[in-house]
């Protein structure tokens, strides 16, 4: 669930421009590594990285071998974690089950952000009638409840990394070009894309010379909190049981197995991935707060 | 007034007309039909053959369009493939039921989010702000799933308060008291995270209305502080929340779908999955469609009532 990319301050304050931030300007990044949000998000977030990544290579035990004598185990000295009610090392699979998530939410975001970022650039560019259909379109697809959509195309096929990484970021994206089209619109028109139009420059190039680097900020801020929408929503297809199939660990599938002991007091099946998804989410969600304080140029000058 | 409502309708004519093209599409251009669910094992290619013409789902995509279109404008939604009724009547049953759960859950996260949030800009920086903040923080970053496990597992489990799921007991009788104790925690599962979400918007609002110069000279005539804020302030500062009940309604439906399925409500997100899983075309083409036109009617009520409570904004 990404946050409505700062609506509610474009109602409450009167846009105002920074004294010449230019838009590679170094000043963003001044603000963003100066915000304490940036340093706790990328704490938590390197946390998640290392624990899923790094983890496996410090804590051997296999995320897969059913222990049957040792099944929903409390945490033990072998078992720090304790086991689920297959008799599999919770932490093991936690570590792993991270991984996926983790590659598929980042891959999905940034191609929702390039898909959209040219969308909506196209769109503000042509103009008349065939941004107005354009746009259309995207109404129409912004108004079907998102997980409705993911839950029907994930159930059309059988679910695999790349198939999933696709649905995310094809369901994704029409979110950042409605942003990256007003933005390119209040700038199209500007004195300078005009001079560049008059002295012959394609389509292409004022879309990418003149209204990309003007968009940048709000594509970077949205893009952020899709990373998180996207772990998410990969938590909760697979909570759904339409995630990667078993036995391939994933959080939203741990926490499916834990419900099935939730009268047995086995906690620890149920806070662990929970607290997971929490921790990344956090650390997503601070970074995207942290870069919008930076990057929004609705924002910047107050 | 009547002719903007008249004129925002007519806008909103082509994507209801598109949502009907999206919501045919996606299960018509995917592969495995559904004569190979219907059929499971049995299926031979004369035996599928049979089933889709049986269907219609050998004719051209257009005509096939062209006649559930037709059908749709007589509110005839199909008949379901596997509960073997008229799509309709499922819907009717199951529709209330989300709405009930999504109405209720949007204006208490409505209330709270705009209580909280107000407070917290009145005490801006103290420690209930702060602290607010960060609780909020770490409940908008939760999983809805994972809060109504939780929930479920403290409230229904570990102390029995309330029951683990189903709309009614089929031991007891069913009325609105058993009703609603079996809401209570689904209810609960949706708002608090939707209130997270909301009451930093109210707080952002409420902060930059706290500074305006009317507010500066309320105080100065000596009013007192409840009515500064409550009269003065509240009203102009909960306008931006107003578009974002609009924004909301797609997650808050799907965030319904999985609290849902959670605690085993048969409402339209219960209806929805299992018919996904199944593949039962009929159904997930009309739950796509009703989805998508609630979220359109939500846009344009909260479109409208923003005009009602703002008078600077006149639709001539």
């Amino acid at each position: 669930m990404a946050l409505p990319p700062t609506e509610l301050t474009a109602n409450v304050t009167e846009p105002q421009l920074g004294p010449d931030v230019g838009p590679h300007g170094n000043r963003q990044w001044q603000i963003f590594w100066s915000s304490p949000l940036a340093w706790i998000g990328l704490v938590l977030t390197a946390f998640m990285v290392l624990f899923s990544f790094v983890g496996p290579l410090v804590y051997h035990t296999s995320a897969y071998t059913p222990h049957l004598t040792h099944i929903l185990q409390p945490p033990s000295a072998r078992f720090p974690l304790g086991t689920n009610t297959l008799g599999r090392d919770e932490l093991a699979r936690l570590m792993l089950g991270g991984q996926l998530t983790l590659i598929i939410g980042f891959i999905a975001a940034l191609l929702s952000m390039v898909f959209g970022t040219i969308y909506g650039l196209a769109s503000a560019l042509a103009g008349g009638f065939t941004d107005v259909v354009m746009m259309r379109i995207i109404d129409v697809l912004l108004a079907i409840p998102g997980l409705f959509l993911l839950l029907l195309l994930d159930s059309m096929f059988t679910p695999n990394a790349v198939l999933l990484t696709a649905i995310f970021a094809g369901t994704a994206w029409f979110g950042v070009t409605r942003l990256v089209r007003s933005e390119a619109l209040s700038v199209r028109t500007r004195d300078y894309v005009e001079a560049a139009r008059s002295m012959g420059a394609g389509t292409w190039r004022i879309m990418l010379r003149h209204l990309l680097p003007n968009v940048m900020g709000v594509v970077l801020v949205t893009t952020t909190f899709q990373v998180a929408g996207a772990i998410l929503g990969i938590a909760t297809l697979s909570f759904l049981g339409l995630g990667l199939p078993p036995p391939q660990p994933n959080w939203g599938a741990q926490l499916s197995t834990a419900m099935q002991s939730m009268f047995q007091g086995a906690w620890w099946v149920i806070y662990p991935p929970g607290l997971c998804i929490v921790f990344i989410e956090l650390g997503v969600n601070f970074l995207g707060d942290a870069v919008r304080q930076a990057f929004d140029p609705r924002l910047l000058g107050n | 007034m009547g002719r903007y409502i008249l004129q925002r309708f007519i806008q909103a004519i082509p994507t209801v007309i598109g949502l009907t093209i999206v919501s045919f599409m996606l299960v018509h251009i995917t592969p495995g039909g559904p004569a190979y669910a219907m059929l499971g094992p049995k299926a031979t290619p004369a035996r599928v053959a049979a089933v889709d013409r049986s269907l219609g789902l050998n004719l051209p995509l257009w005509d096939q369009y062209g006649i559930w279109a037709w059908q749709l404008l007589h509110l005839n939604l199909g008949i379901s493939y596997f509960y073997l009724q008229p799509v309709t009547v499922l819907i009717e049953q199951a529709l209330p039921v989300t709405l009930a759960i999504v109405g209720i859950s949007y204006v208490l996260a409505h209330g709270i989010a705009v209580v909280l949030g107000s407070v917290q800009a009145y005490f801006k920086n103290g420690w209930f702000d702060h602290g607010t903040t960060s609780i909020n923080y770490f409940l908008y970053s939760m999983p809805g799933f994972w809060l109504a496990i939780l929930l479920l597992v403290w409230f229904a489990v570990d102390i029995p308060l309330f029951p683990t799921g189903n709309l009614c007991d089929p031991n007891t009788v069913c009325n609105l008291g058993t009703w609603a104790y079996h809401m209570v925690l689904p209810v609960m599962s949706l708002t608090i995270g939707t209130v997270a979400g909301w009451a930093r918007y109210m707080r952002t609002s409420m902060t930059d209305t706290l500074v305006q110069d009317y507010i500066r000279t309320a105080r100065a005539k000596g009013l007192s502080e409840t009515r500064v804020l409550f009269k003065h302030a509240w009203r102009n500062s909960v306008l931006p929340l107003i578009t974002l009940l609009g924004y909301f309604f797609p997650t808050i439906f799907g965030g319904a779908l999985v609290v849902e399925e959670i605690f085993n409500i048969p409402g339209m997100g219960l209806l929805t999955f299992n018919a996904a899983i199944k593949r039962d075309y009929p159904i997930v083409m009309a739950a796509v469609l009703i989805g998508g036109i609630l979220v359109v009617i939500g846009n344009l009520v909260a479109d409208l009532l923003y005009g009602l409570v703002d008078p600077r904004i006149s639709y001539g």
